[in-house]
């Protein structure tokens, strides 16, 4: 057990090497006591039931250096503002209008940043691995109706462990494609993200978790936000990559009238495995949500959905919807969803419903008999269960670059 | 162009025999209507030609061109030029129609050894099916028969032979749901695909299709064999008088 933290690189001489004033090492100091009286957590603990942390996380043979093999990649639309988490992080950005973004190392070196280096519950497992590593990412703000045209692309391939802040205040409108891209897919890494997003009264936000570590990688991830009145966030979830991943994404519904519409499409194969855990809560009058689930599972690859809503007392006239639907391919694969509703209001409307099911036969006799061959027949019905996800995506350019990706990845599957 | 020799087929699941010594030959040119009460094996024959699993055929043979097709599955037999026009068209979530159009002429010429059409000559073509067949360009946008009505799915389905120029169609009850006008349409859409090179199949349980795509034969199935044959006035026979002197009279 001491020895995955410490070959994790959570060792007190280590820890020292990071950036980080006094305030900041000792933040990590923290984390790091947390995690070794704790442990990671096992299947005992709730959260993480379907997830055994402590036997699936594998430290890698060794930790690559987060620079090693890093390349600034061309952003996925063209065009886009790339934000890295290295020192190029400002390029591009210096002197644009209605935006400021600083290097969050600068937060670790002020000492800033040590008062959010905390966990946010007694199991934030996640939390704290990245809390105690973080050595890279950015804060973002955007000025109250400054509306970008050009996606914000948050590239993390310069750093392991990331922390992002990104506030998109009253009457904005942003899309942030946060990717995560194996620099080489021989090396095996452990990666941490955590994100923390506002969205101000009145603001749109598309954001999109690109995933796309490597066969070979552990991912955790966490992502917050916050909704203000009348806020609308379009976040979807692409997990295409990765073998040990667990992306968490707690959002809180705090204004009257905030919406959220939440896809996430999980691809899995081999022996991967991939668990997405929600907590959302409906904390005002009027706020809206739609959480839709679409997962592939081929080979022996396992997926987990964990979604959690909660109503809270006052939160009338809530529309919350949640669904789950898998393509289970394989008679080896697995695939766990575990809905929850908590409703403390007496005026809502909430569904939640799960599938899991192999692709319709009719469908693919359907499509044969026009002249379209089985597997490719399969993979167009593939493709369009998770096509419906990419609607929602009013930039068409994003919505193409990520069906190219998953067709691409539905292409290695044959 | 079709030969059906003494064809006995079966369901797999619980062996039911549905098909019990079918012949039935149709030439090129030929357009032959399949006529019959309700369970004698009408559809389960549209089924056996598309090459649908769960079916067994046990004896006999279809041959097409004079070749056997029952070791072709549905995606090569479409390609060698046969079509089914379904009775209840499948509803397809998440891929636009006209994607599902591209990719099936594209497929079924790769088979064919042909060249892929270029997008602006395959959008020409579709444009002009489109129009002749009364549809809107819009619905092709959609995903395919995903909320289309009875007609639309119907329509479609015509729209689909139209583009993929099968040599020998089968209409599956592609007058039921329809009112008459859609029917007409319908009906004009087939008649415009006669040619002495292409055959057509029209399985139907009443005359009133008859009446707008007229049949050079007319065929009684019943218990999975054809019990009588004749020219289009059989049809109009069955229709005053029902199938049950045509059943007697086989007995």
């Amino acid at each position: 057990m001491d020895e995955t933290l410490s070959s994790l690189g959570i060792s007190g001489p280590e820890l020292r090497m990071l950036p980080g004033n006094r305030d900041v090492q000792l933040a990590r100091a923290n984390l790091m006591q947390q995690l070794y009286s704790k442990g990671l957590p096992t299947r005992r603990i709730e959260s993480w039931h379907y997830t055994d942390l402590r036997s699936r996380l594998k430290p890698p043979p060794q930790q690559m250096p987060a620079s090693a093999g890093a390349t600034d990649l061309p952003p996925l639309i063209a065009g886009s503002i790339v934000l890295r988490t290295n020192d190029s992080i400002l390029d591009g950005v210096a002197g644009m209008a209605g935006i400021s973004v600083r290097n969050y190392r600068d937060a670790l070196a002020d000492g800033s940043a040590a008062a959010g280096l905390v966990a946010r519950d007694a199991d934030d497992a996640v939390g704290r691995l990245n809390g105690a590593l973080v050595d890279g990412g950015v804060t973002v703000e955007v000025s109250p109706g400054t509306r970008l045209e050009t996606p914000l692309e948050l590239q993390m391939n310069g750093s392991s462990h990331s922390r992002c802040k990104i506030a998109v205040q009253a009457g904005a409108k942003a899309t942030v494609i946060e990717r995560h891209v194996a620099p080489d897919e021989d090396d095996a890494r452990f990666v941490t993200a955590v994100s923390e997003l506002h969205v101000g009264r009145g603001a749109d936000v598309t954001w999109i978790i690109l995933q796309q570590q490597s066969f070979s990688d552990s991912y955790l991830g966490q992502m917050t936000f916050v909704l203000d009145q009348e806020a609308i966030l379009r976040l979807l979830v692409l997990n295409v990559g990765g073998k040990l991943v667990r992306q968490e994404v707690y959002g809180r519904q705090v204004g009257e009238g905030a919406k959220l519409i939440l896809s996430g499409i999980n691809l899995l194969s081999g022996a991967a495995h991939t668990d997405v855990t929600i907590s959302l809560e409906h904390e005002a009058v009027g706020t809206a949500s739609t959480i839709t689930m679409r997962n592939v599972v081929f080979d022996s690859a396992s997926g987990v959905f964990q979604g959690g809503i909660k109503v809270a007392p006052g939160a009338q006239k809530t529309d919350a919807r949640m669904a789950c639907n898998t393509l289970l391919l394989s008679n080896e694969g697995d695939f766990s969803a575990k809905p929850e509703l908590e409703i403390f209001a007496d005026d809502v409307q909430c569904g939640h419903g799960a599938t899991v099911a192999d692709i319709d036969h009719m469908q693919v006799h359907y499509l044969m008999t026009r002249g379209i061959p089985r597997h490719k027949a399969r993979s167009l019905l593939i493709k369009g269960f998770l096509s419906e996800l990419l609607v929602p995506i009013e930039d068409e350019r994003i919505a193409t670059a990520l069906d190219r990706i998953t067709g691409a990845w539905l292409a290695r599957q044959d | 162009m079709l030969e059906i020799r003494n064809l006995h087929a079966r369901i797999a699941e619980d062996g039911t025999e549905i098909i019990r010594g079918l012949d039935l030959t149709v030439k090129a040119g030929e357009v032959a209507a399949i006529m019959g009460p309700n369970g004698s094996g009408k559809s389960t024959l549209s089924y056996i030609l598309s090459g649908r699993d769960g079916y067994e055929v046990t004896a006999g043979n279809i041959l097409y061109n004079g070749e056997s097709i029952l070791d072709h599955d549905a995606a090569e037999r479409a390609a060698m030029g046969i079509f089914l026009a379904f009775q209840y068209p499948v509803e397809i979530p998440g891929v636009a129609t006209m994607q599902f159009l591209k990719v099936a002429l594209d497929e079924q010429r790769k088979a064919r050894g042909e060249e892929e059409m270029t997008t602006p000559a395959f959008m020409q073509f579709v444009r002009e099916t489109v129009a002749r067949l009364k549809i809107d360009m819009q619905m092709l946008k959609r995903p395919l028969n995903v909320g289309f009505s009875g007609g639309e799915k119907k329509r479609a389905e015509i729209l689909q032979m139209a583009l993929l120029e099968p040599k020998l169609c089968v209409l599956d009850e592609t007058d039921s749901g329809l009112d008459i006008d859609a029917l007409k349409i319908v009906a004009e859409g087939v008649n415009a695909l006669r040619s002495p090179d292409r055959a057509v199949i029209v399985i139907t349980h009443y005359q009133r299709l008859l009446d707008y795509i007229v049949p050079d034969t007319v065929h009684v199935l019943y218990k999975g064999r054809i019990i009588r044959s004749g020219d289009k006035t059989l049809a109009h026979e069955l229709e005053a008088n029902g199938y049950a002197d045509v059943i007697a009279d086989a007995a």
